[in-house]
């Protein structure tokens, strides 16, 4: 039972917090994510499970054995490092059998292992090399080599892709899913990249000042986002949150602020009747929520119609970004890339409001709240 | 606490040969004999011998003066030595060795060969000087020329270690700026008065330091050289310390007294240094 | 045909433009060139004044001592002879003062190589109550004069019955920190990951020091070791206050004492310079490039 642990976990360095509380299972043969800006202490919580930081509260059990005070090495975890840390003094083979030579593996089965273990990732024809004379991908493959030699209860990666170029970082993403479906060891892997955690997690983390800050699976959290940073840190554009108050008028709720008046549909207004109204609210609304429309034919359900002007337009091939300004606010519509659209032109922009998100003062999602 | 199991060789003799002398250079400060009789306490006798004592003046008074003839020229020497070998780059590395090899020589055997060029009879010197006319001078055994004779000595020996330092600091300076400044339209010597002087001047405070740190311990010269003299003009401070140890009875405390005197000079030129460091870093 | 012309009219731009450079840069090669003979000429000139002294004592040592005071002056031996060196070797324990300097040299390099690596590791990656307290201490030490602890640090070494033998020589110079100082800065300059690494890979932390950490610094090693043994073959004031029998002379000390006559043996002495700076150069003429980082690094400590 590779099964990962933390128990109210927390990591000072004198008086500044690097993670607070989290509280956290990884199941086994998951493939969990830790996501979140530089600083946010994902990096801190994998290093504590590796046993390169001390703990400072709480207890980490891994295979149901409380490991606080266990050597890195005997803790059973390899580990995949951002700059790969390959040795650089020794060539492919010495650094993917250095782990079985120091944990006093028997000579015949190193051999055999290190040639298993660098066969699976194609390095045959460099075991001879020193990784300086290898490329950034090879070398990531050696430091791959080297954690799965020792066939650990967990692997550990920490950021493992972001020295690859953009195509190889995608091809390698593909390599290491593979990798897990066949090996299925339980993984923990830290990124800043939200693609990577959507594309690869079987569930995501996301953390912020050393506080876990939601668990789920990654359309879960990206659908269901429980407060404005969760929300704006996935997705791309980023999602349009406005802030603004909340009126009654008649039956009906209307979120106001200077710029927009928009009427609420019957699902948000039930989770804002768990609000203050006439308290400080945001609206979220994803970019590929709204639809641009040139000529007032576009309607759909549960829309709301605004009338903007074009500020930006960025085509990015398969998409295009459109920015236009409803008074003071700006909006990003994510539309079909061969819209007609200039900037300055006058057009409407229609909200999908099905999937708005609508967050509390302080910032947390009523849905989720309620 | 696998840390102290680390450090544990250096700190047996660090503690054995540095922190115990240093300690035990204090208490004898305040005591008398050591060496052949056992110490005696005498309060502070030796610090008070040490204030009114004309050799010790003299003997600060020579060093300073050697410093002060030694270190600017041979950083004015390997300044212009190192912007010559910066500019020739890659064909420099058989100057770079030349210059070198002085350094390498071991200061007393540099003090002998140097025995060789001052020498009043057939010293190289007095004979080139004799090629152009000049009568021979008596460089070790004039009161006047002694100190500037040991001096040219350490110039001898040192340049081509400053030209290097300097070579290296010059070679670390970052290239943009001097392309910048080209397309700015700065001519060399303005690339040289804005650019190289500003961005040196760390290490050249650096090595001002250093050099005196070193210089002001002046010995080995002086002691082959000249043992002092003539009528005490080239007396230093750390040839007056040994002399005052083992040949002058009785001196020990007095010795001690000077030695602590010297330690808590060049602590204060340390501490100078640990702050250029810090501000560099 | 529209193609060919618009690139004839490129090129053409380009020759011009060339050719417009070139009458500009034409009198500037000239001033650079004449700025290039006059560095040359300063540098030959330091190289051929820093060489003169070696040429001198080297020519002296050829010659009968009585030719010393020829008029005019020979500056280059007329009847070269080896006499001076055979006295030399015959008359004075030459070998066993360079064996000395040699057996002290290599000894106090070796250890502090092997301390000095060990410490700054502790310093450069470990965490551990006090270091920084420890680490302003070997700072504060790091110049203390061999000078000013002279007087203490004899007498010690006579009460551990330490002078004339050779670990009265080779015991005090390994307290210096400096290598400490430097071990620390290159080790530093290392990716903590890859101690990480190899702790995760099963490493001790001896393991990690002597199976990672040291191979990788190993021309960080090299400066030290050469530093060091510099500094020791060059030594002077410590040998000679602590070897009162000739046979424990090192080579500097050794050197002087062939001066310690009534009438000085000029010849003699002038074979001893040569013969004391002969193996520091040739070992300089393989390792040039460490020797020149060592002394440097040892000034920067950087």
């Amino acid at each position: 039972m590779a099964r990962v642990e933390f128990v109210d976990v927390s990591k000072r360095y004198g008086e500044a917090g690097a993670v607070n509380g989290a509280s956290l299972t990884v199941e086994d043969h998951e493939f969990l994510v830790l996501l979140g800006p530089s600083g946010c202490g994902k990096s801190t919580l994998l290093k504590m499970v590796a046993g390169l930081e001390d703990v400072t509260e709480g207890e980490i059990y891994i295979e149901d054995r409380l490991v606080n005070y266990v050597r890195p090495a005997e803790r059973n975890v390899a580990m995949v490092f951002q700059n790969y840390a390959l040795y650089p003094h020794m060539t492919v083979y010495d650094n993917i059998a250095f782990p079985l030579k120091m944990t006093g593996v028997p000579k015949q089965q190193i051999r055999e292992r290190t040639l298993r273990a660098a066969g699976a990732l194609g390095l045959e024809p460099f075991l001879e090399r020193r990784p300086e004379h290898l490329s950034g991908g090879q070398r990531q493959r050696v430091a791959l080599g080297r954690a799965i030699v020792r066939e650990p209860a967990v692997f550990l990666m920490d950021e493992p892709l972001s020295n690859l170029d953009a195509q190889l970082r995608v091809q390698t993403r593909e390599e290491l899913l593979k990798l897990h479906a066949r090996l299925q060891t339980t993984t923990i892997y830290v990124t800043h990249d939200q693609i990577e955690a959507m594309t690869m997690g079987h569930r995501i983390v996301v953390m912020r000042s050393g506080v876990i800050q939601q668990v789920g699976k990654p359309q879960d959290v990206y659908d269901n986002p429980v407060n404005t940073f969760v929300a704006a840190f996935l997705g791309s554009p980023r999602i349009n949150l406005h802030t603004g108050r909340l009126r009654a008028e008649g039956d009906a709720l209307l979120f106001a602020n200077e710029d927009v008046t928009i009427p609420l549909p019957d699902r948000l207004v039930r989770q804002a009747r768990a609000a203050v109204v006439d308290g400080e609210t945001a609206l979220g609304v994803r970019p590929e929520d709204i639809a641009v429309d040139l000529n007032g034919r576009v309607s759909v359900g549960e829309s709301v119609r605004l009338s903007a002007t074009v500020a930006l337009v960025e085509p990015v091939g398969s998409d295009l970004y459109v920015n236009a300004t409803t008074g003071g606010a700006t909006w990003m519509a994510r539309t079909d890339p061969r819209l007609p659209v200039i900037p300055g032109q006058q057009v409407g922009l229609v909200l999908n409001l099905a999937n708005a998100k609508l967050f509390g003062a302080d910032g947390r999602n009523l849905a989720v709240a309620s | 606490m696998t840390a102290y199991g680390f450090l544990l060789p250096s700190a047996v003799f660090f503690v054995a040969f540095l922190l115990v002398p240093v300690g035990y250079l204090f208490y004898l400060t305040f005591h008398n004999g050591g060496i052949i009789t056992p110490a005696e306490y005498v309060a502070f006798d030796n610090w008070r011998k040490l204030w009114g004592n004309d050799l010790v003046v003299t003997a600060i008074k020579n060093t300073a003066w050697y410093c002060l003839i030694a270190i600017p020229s041979v950083f004015a020497i390997g300044m212009v030595l190192a912007l010559c070998l910066q500019r020739i780059g890659r064909g420099g590395s058989f100057f770079r060795s030349l210059l070198y090899v002085p350094t390498l020589t071991p200061y007393a055997v540099a003090a002998l060969i140097w025995l060789f060029i001052v020498q009043r009879d057939f010293g190289a010197l007095n004979m080139t000087l004799d090629l152009f006319g000049f009568g021979p001078r008596n460089w070790l055994g004039d009161t006047g020329l002694v100190i500037p004779s040991i001096a040219m000595l350490e110039v001898w020996r040192g340049v081509g270690f400053w030209t290097l330092l300097f070579l290296a600091a010059l070679l670390a300076l970052p290239k943009e700026l001097y392309q910048a400044a080209t397309i700015d339209g700065a001519s060399a010597w303005r690339r040289f008065i804005h650019i190289t002087l500003p961005l040196m001047r760390p290490t050249f405070f650096f090595a001002v330091v250093m050099a005196t740190i070193w210089n002001f311990q002046l010995f080995d010269s002086v002691s082959i050289l000249t043992d002092g003299g003539p009528a005490n003009a080239s007396v230093t401070v750390v040839w007056y310390i040994y002399k005052a140890m083992f040949q002058f009875n009785d001196q020990t405390g007095f010795a001690a007294a000077l030695s602590f005197l010297l330690l808590l000079f060049i602590l204060v030129l340390t501490m100078v240094e640990i702050r250029l460091l810090r501000r560099r870093n | 045909m529209a193609i060919e012309t618009e690139f004839n009219e490129l090129v053409g731009e380009q020759t011009a433009t060339r050719a417009a450079r070139q009458a500009v840069a034409r009198p500037m090669l000239r001033a650079s060139s004449i700025y290039l003979l006059v560095t040359y000429a300063v540098l030959v000139v330091a190289g051929f004044v820093a060489m003169v002294p070696f040429l001198y004592v080297i020519s002296t040592s050829l010659k009968e001592t009585i030719a010393l005071f020829h008029y005019p002056p020979e500056w280059i031996p007329h009847e070269p002879t080896l006499v001076n060196y055979k006295d030399l070797i015959r008359e004075h324990p030459w070998l066993r003062w360079t064996l000395n300097s040699f057996i002290v040299a290599a000894s106090v390099t070796v250890i502090k190589v092997v301390i000095d690596s060990m410490a700054g590791y502790a310093f450069a990656k470990m965490r551990f109550p006090g270091k920084d307290a420890l680490f302003l201490l070997v700072l504060l030490t790091l110049m203390v004069p061999f000078a000013a602890t002279l007087l203490p640090l004899y007498i010690i070494v006579r009460e551990l019955h330490l002078t004339n033998n050779y670990l009265g020589l080779i015991l005090p110079p390994l307290a210096s920190p400096i290598g400490i100082f430097m071990m620390r800065s290159f080790i530093e300059s290392l990716p903590n990951d890859l101690e990480n690494a190899a702790r995760l890979d099963g490493c001790s932390e001896l393991q990690v020091y002597r199976r990672v950490i040291l191979p990788l610094i190993r021309p960080g090693l090299v400066v030290l070791g050469v530093f060091t043994f510099m500094n020791q073959w060059t030594s002077y004031l410590w040998p000679l206050v602590i070897g009162t029998k000739a046979e424990m002379f090192t080579l500097t000390v050794g050197v002087q004492s062939l001066r310690s006559l009534f009438t000085v043996n000029w010849g003699i002495l002038s074979a001893g310079a040569v013969m004391s700076m002969l193996p520091l150069v040739i070992v300089f003429i393989f390792l040039q490039r460490y020797f020149i980082a060592g002394s440097i690094a040892g000034a920067l400590k950087e």
